[in-house]
């Protein structure tokens, strides 16, 4: 197994009106290849922002800096590359080709005045010089590969003329057009139905173990992290609150926030009680720009203690086995479990 | 694997463009297509009309000056030099169209380049340019067609590229405002994230989705143009005589207007019918293309 990308101490921060706030702090992560790493955070916890960071697509500074290492590690010998501070043509270069990306939005993400085998095929020929021809046959075998009926027929239609999960297979057609080494995947179903979503999820598992490409996929829903991931890491206003082998997270939680938010989740159990017990995470993820003191976690936290998690920020600890916990109380937590 | 998808992109496949809903939508339009059959009709009676008629549009015959229309072999009449009014016409209609189309290509090309690129890269370049449209757009038109006139040698190549000059601002803020709410849209971000470079973003992502708008601008530029050309000709600084234009026919007509009246209205209608028809056409294809219920 061969290590594909390293993100190292990353920090991402924006200048707005004057001020400056950070979003990202001293995130640390590795991808390997044929493994997939899933990022689990709510709305404004920065996960879609370090997929933006490693795809260099962050507005130039001063609108917004960007701090650490992010490593792509060369395959065939072309040696490591630093994506940080790379020049924008060869960031471009790599963009599709050796690092690509699918959307939450597969209804607007497809260009609606071109046929999606058009799309298909200027995405193989931006990277690589094959002929009009060579690219269609390239197509079709992609769209076969996705799991579109009549690829031949499909090549020239337009995207409203597909539903939703099949253009969500083209995109992915088109991410894995220049067989990546990594596929960053950004709430990759949460636009689809919950049937169109499996069936996405089995796509692209199935490609990962065709290709051996490392995914990153970030999501706020556990159930598709408990189906995909083999590692998760869940970030919490910037930073890596808790980060494991998927099934240790999921069924050892340790940070109060990872708990909150695998109670959040509806069961089946609680489908037939009242609306008022489907559990929620009081509050709001804090304004970056006005982080609370100590735990940025501690207002929501059940477990907050007084006079511990409101003085000085937690440090990131070793639980055990590469369980890593941001928490001063996760060994009291983790007792209360046994018990 | 199953998918029940199939059926609508089955249907989709035996759709021709002639049965798309905007070619529909244009057809239902009876001005639009009026106005097309116009069009045509004047277009075709300038290609081929003066090799139908007896005279050739120089040819003077004195004896016959001021014939009156449908007079002899003079369909439409003749001028006070007896050349006959109908080869002239269709000459200038020549004349005129051709600077009317050249002059919308002319500044459909400029506005819609400057418009995306002020629309694609806003702040700095973005507010440049476009304050720099909105200041021409000030300029009284007419006045800087004049000045510009004035100084340049006024043949039909110079009319054109003056007329391209002083109309590219309406295109320009049409385009502009498309691509700026184009550009957020997340297929940018799709092909930004495939290495996709800025022109190609530009010219064929985004400039795609324009197309409706500006042609419908680009119909309306052509009626206005063919008008300014009119307005330059007739005060004498566009298209010289003795080539003719629809505007130096109407300057040659005024002395005449109350012995020789058709003089002035023949040109007065075939501007009237020239100008009107590309009004509906444009009109037709605003309806047709309506931009937001088609990008989807």
């Amino acid at each position: 197994m061969s290590r594909v990308l390293s993100v190292e101490n990353l920090g991402i921060g924006f200048r707005s009106e004057g001020q400056d706030f950070t979003v990202v702090r001293d995130v640390s992560f590795s991808l390997e290849a044929g493994q997939t790493l899933a990022l689990v955070g709510e709305s404004g916890s920065g996960k879609s922002v370090t997929s933006l960071g490693i795809m260099g697509l962050l507005p130039p500074p001063p609108q917004s800096r960007t701090t650490g290492r992010i490593v792509l590690h060369g395959g065939d010998g072309d040696g490591d590359i630093e994506l940080l501070g790379l020049p924008e043509s060869r960031m471009r270069r790599l963009r599709g080709d050796r690092i690509a990306m699918i959307f939450q939005e597969p209804l607007t993400s497809l260009n609606p005045v071109h046929t999606i085998g058009d799309q298909i095929v200027e995405a193989i020929r931006s990277h690589r010089r094959v002929s009009r021809a060579k690219a269609r046959t390239r197509a079709v075998e992609l769209l076969e590969q996705v799991g579109i009926p009549d690829p031949q027929e499909r090549l020239g239609t337009y995207p409203h003329e597909l539903s939703g999960g099949m253009r969500q297979r083209i995109m992915i057609a088109i991410a894995l057009a220049l067989e990546p080494d990594i596929l960053i995947a950004d709430e990759p179903t949460t636009a689809l139905d919950v049937t169109v979503q499996a069936q996405i999820l089995d796509l692209l598992r199935r490609l990962q173990k065709d290709t051996g490409m490392a995914m990153l996929f970030i999501t706020h829903d556990f159930g598709v992290v408990a189906d995909i991931a083999d590692r998760t890491i869940v970030m919490y206003a910037g930073q890596t609150v808790e980060e494991g082998r998927t099934e240790t997270v999921l069924s050892d939680p340790l940070m109060p926030y990872t708990i909150g938010l695998m109670n959040a989740v509806p069961r089946l159990e609680t489908a037939g009680l009242k609306l008022g017990d489907l559990k929620t995470i009081e509050g709001f993820v804090p304004d970056p720009a006005a982080l609370p003191q100590g735990c940025s976690f501690h207002p929501r936290c059940a477990y907050m203690q007084e006079g511990l998690c409101d003085t000085s920020p937690p440090s990131i600890e070793d639980a055990g086995g590469g369980h890593m916990v941001r928490c001063k109380r996760w060994r009291q937590i983790g007792e209360g479990r046994e018990t | 694997m199953s998918m029940n998808t199939a059926p609508p992109a089955m249907a989709a496949k035996e759709r021709r463009w002639i049965t798309s809903r905007p070619v529909r939508r244009f057809v239902r339009h009876r001005l639009a297509i009026a106005g097309l059959v116009m069009i045509s009709a004047i277009a075709l009676l300038c290609v081929v009309g003066p090799w139908m008629l007896p005279h050739g549009m120089l040819d003077i015959h004195i004896r016959d000056r001021f014939s009156p229309p449908g007079s002899e072999t003079y369909l439409l009449g003749t001028d006070a030099m007896g050349r006959d009014l109908a080869a002239r016409l269709f000459m200038a209609g020549r004349v005129s169209l051709m600077v009317g189309i050249a002059a919308m290509v002319l500044s459909t090309f400029l506005g819609a380049v400057i418009g995306l690129v002020a629309g694609y890269f806003g702040k700095v370049i973005g507010t440049v340019l476009m304050r720099f449209t909105d200041a021409v757009l000030c300029f009284p038109q007419i006045f800087l067609l004049l000045v510009l006139a004035a100084f340049l040698e006024p043949n039909a190549l110079m009319i054109t590229i003056i007329i391209a000059l002083t109309s590219w601002m309406e295109i320009a803020r049409i385009v502009s405002a498309e691509i700026r709410s184009l550009r957020e849209r997340d297929f940018v971000t799709a092909a930004r994230v495939s290495g996709a470079s800025h022109t190609w973003i530009m010219f064929r992502e985004l400039l795609p989705n324009t197309i409706g708008p500006i042609i419908v601008a680009a119909t309306l530029t052509v009626a206005r143009a063919i008008l300014i050309e009119a307005y330059v000709s007739f005060l004498g600084y566009g298209i010289q005589p003795p080539l003719p234009s629809w505007g130096n026919m109407l300057n040659n007509a005024q002395q005449f207007l109350d012995t020789a009246p058709w003089l002035a209205i023949v040109p007065g209608v075939a501007i009237t019918l020239a100008v009107t028809s590309f009004n509906f056409i444009g009109d037709g294809l605003r309806d047709a293309l309506d931009a937001r219920s088609d990008l989807q």
